[in-house]
């Protein structure tokens, strides 16, 4: 374990975000015993480039990813005022992800790492957003990990770096991917979550009960299921049609309505696990809720989860919207923590690029 | 002023391979036959050159790289690792047209056809000099097409890639297979890189040349559903 800090620089480009970072670790007494520190954080998004086709187009976020990926290293190394030379380490997300994408980064970052005999590490993409509340609140292990992005949903268990219980993830399909399909449907732009979040606020929940998935089945553990949801929608839009403005606010606002029941239902049953199964029970001031994915950014979830962590007796702990989606610092931070943690990189630079990879082989 | 020390490397087809040129001579040359883990093998394959020749790896002083046409994915694997070495080394990086370097790898005396198997009847092609210069830009052709290629006159051509298979069968006697690899050669790269001055080089940029659009699909608008303010879609 190293007791100096550590400067890393990350590589994102598993997604529709082109993305590099260089962030500092440095050993101290606080909660987590690291202090955490951004220098630079550069990210390109492509949402402009995918918006037309209503999602993400693999082959045209490849194309992308190669285009700029090495003027946004220079310029994260720029803004940092840094130098390759001055990095402990280079990090890069191996997977989960958009094959084509990962294969750019993880190639690019294996490259910098054998031109400047720096230890590399491949990520994976969902660690990143696990440790992120370490690198922005200093949240100690272990605590519990709600992740919902465009490709990801599940609820872990945290207990140290690499070391995560998975407690639920869903049956079909990603949180973030059910707002996209949804908003697509009601004719409105990508991505979705935003698109669905801003018409709910002028909607009545109310007019459009839609199901809850799962809830109230007791054998389901903490899984999700939005596949239903999504069809329900579908349903009701197209017994609506011609659909008003009106009617879209209001299936904008109960659908997000049955994903945040469904969310904080499945979050409740997590923290009953998670203060079931900690040994010495931690002070209740302690026991975090950590929300992480850029679905995190939805601020009806976030208050619906603040309610829930609080009567639970957790604290929720949420990144700023910037580190909840995708970018360069959280690869970043998990290469400095396993740097830090005394763990082997990929000093064969062999690494493969994974379309998918659990982020824990360990289930509840 | 011309390079010294060139690094080039090739991904974009059946084989990984890198080569190292050090004045005058490739000193270190490595080419794996593969269909797929390009990426997997690519950078310990340089890293493997770099342990062979600290010194001469030190004095490297451009890098080279095929853009394609090829497979996607192989193409970006090559044109990322090299950009990133070029990024950290501070040296230039220069793009070569992967049709090009497989019609410098030629044996045959005659005429060259570079034609590489895209699949649905598409060949990424090049018709070359019998020395290896380009007569034209890469151009995407269907199998009739490559067959018509010289009727006019009768040429006679050696044809250099995978589409050999399909293109040099019995009854079209115009076209032979040339003995050369059906790949990029590194070693070819590097020493044709090495021909040309730093000026020319930088030239050359590293952006992948891919001849075939983007799978992409854009959403149908009969399947969507029908709006009453199509224009306001739920504007609040």
């Amino acid at each position: 374990m190293s007791a100096k800090s550590i400067n890393v620089l990350g590589l994102e480009t598993s997604c529709d975000e082109t993305a590099a970072a260089i962030v500092r670790l440095t050993p101290d007494g606080g909660p987590s015993g690291l202090r955490g520190e951004i220098l630079s954080n550069v990210v390109l998004s492509q949402i402009d480039l995918h918006a037309p086709y209503g999602g993400v187009v693999p082959e045209l976020a490849a194309r992308a990813h190669i285009d700029h990926l090495d003027r946004l290293v220079a310029n994260a190394l720029e803004e940092a005022d840094c130098r390759l030379q001055d990095m402990d380490a280079i990090a890069a997300t191996a997977g989960p992800g958009l094959i084509g994408g990962v294969l750019i980064g993880l190639t690019t970052g294996k490259a910098l790492a054998l031109a400047s005999g720096t230890p590399f590490f491949a990520i994976n993409h969902l660690e990143g957003h696990a440790l992120t509340a370490r690198l922005t609140h200093g949240v100690a292990f272990p605590y519990l990990l709600l992740l919902v992005s465009g490709g990801h949903c599940q609820l872990c268990r945290v207990d140290g770096v690499g070391d995560y219980t998975l407690l639920g993830t869903t049956r079909d399909d990603a949180v973030g991917e059910a707002f996209d399909k949804a908003a697509k449907l009601l004719g409105l732009g990508y991505p979705g979550g935003p698109e669905i979040e801003a018409r709910a606020m002028h909607g009545d929940a109310r007019r459009f009960v839609l199901p809850r998935p799962l809830i109230g089945h007791h054998d389901s553990g903490c899984d999700f299921s939005f596949s239903g949801l999504k069809t329900a929608l579908r349903q009701r839009a197209v017994d609506l049609q011609p659909i008003s403005a009106e009617d879209i606010c209001d299936l904008a606002a109960g659908f997000q309505a049955a994903i945040t029941d469904c969310l904080v239902d499945r979050c409740r049953r997590a923290m009953e696990k998670f203060a079931d199964t900690t040994d010495a029970p931690a002070p209740a001031s302690s026991k975090r809720l950590v929300v992480a994915g850029g679905v995190a950014a939805n601020q009806h979830l976030k208050h619906a989860l603040e309610d829930a962590a609080h009567r639970a007796g957790f604290t929720l702990s949420v990144p700023p919207p910037a580190l909840c989606t995708d970018n360069g610092a959280m690869i970043a931070w998990a290469g400095a923590e396993r740097y830090h943690a005394g763990c082997a990189g990929d000093a064969d630079l062999d690494a493969p690029a994974r379309a998918r990879w659990p982020l824990s082989e360990k289930i509840f | 002023m011309m390079p010294e020390t060139v690094l080039a490397c090739d991904t974009t087809q059946g084989a990984c391979s890198a080569a190292l040129w050090h004045r005058g001579e490739v000193v270190a040359a490595r080419l794996d036959e593969m269909q797929r883990g390009h990426a997997e093998a690519l950078l310990p394959c340089l890293a493997e050159i770099k342990r062979g020749a600290p010194d001469i790896w030190a004095r490297i002083d451009a890098l080279a790289v095929t853009v394609g046409p090829g497979t996607f994915t192989g193409v970006r694997v090559g044109v990322s690792a090299m950009r990133g070495l070029s990024l950290a080394m501070g040296v230039p990086v220069a793009g070569f047209c992967t049709l090009q370097i497989m019609a410098l790898g030629g044996v045959s005396p005659r005429r060259r056809l570079v034609a590489v198997d895209a699949r649905r009847d598409t060949y990424y092609t090049q018709i070359c000099t019998k020395e290896g210069t380009p007569c034209e830009a890469p151009t995407a052709r269907s199998l009739a097409d490559c067959l018509a290629i010289g009727a006019d006159d009768g040429a006679q051509m050696a044809v250099i890639g995978t589409g050999a298979t399909a293109i040099c069968t019995p009854e079209n006697t115009r076209f032979s297979v040339d003995a050369a690899p059906p790949w990029p050669q590194a070693s070819v790269l590097a020493t044709h890189a090495a021909s040309l001055s730093m000026h020319e080089l930088a030239a050359l940029p590293a952006t992948p040349l891919y001849l075939r659009p983007p799978d992409a699909t854009l959403p149908d608008p009969q399947k969507s559903l029908t709006f009453a303010d199509a224009q306001g879609r739920g504007a609040p």
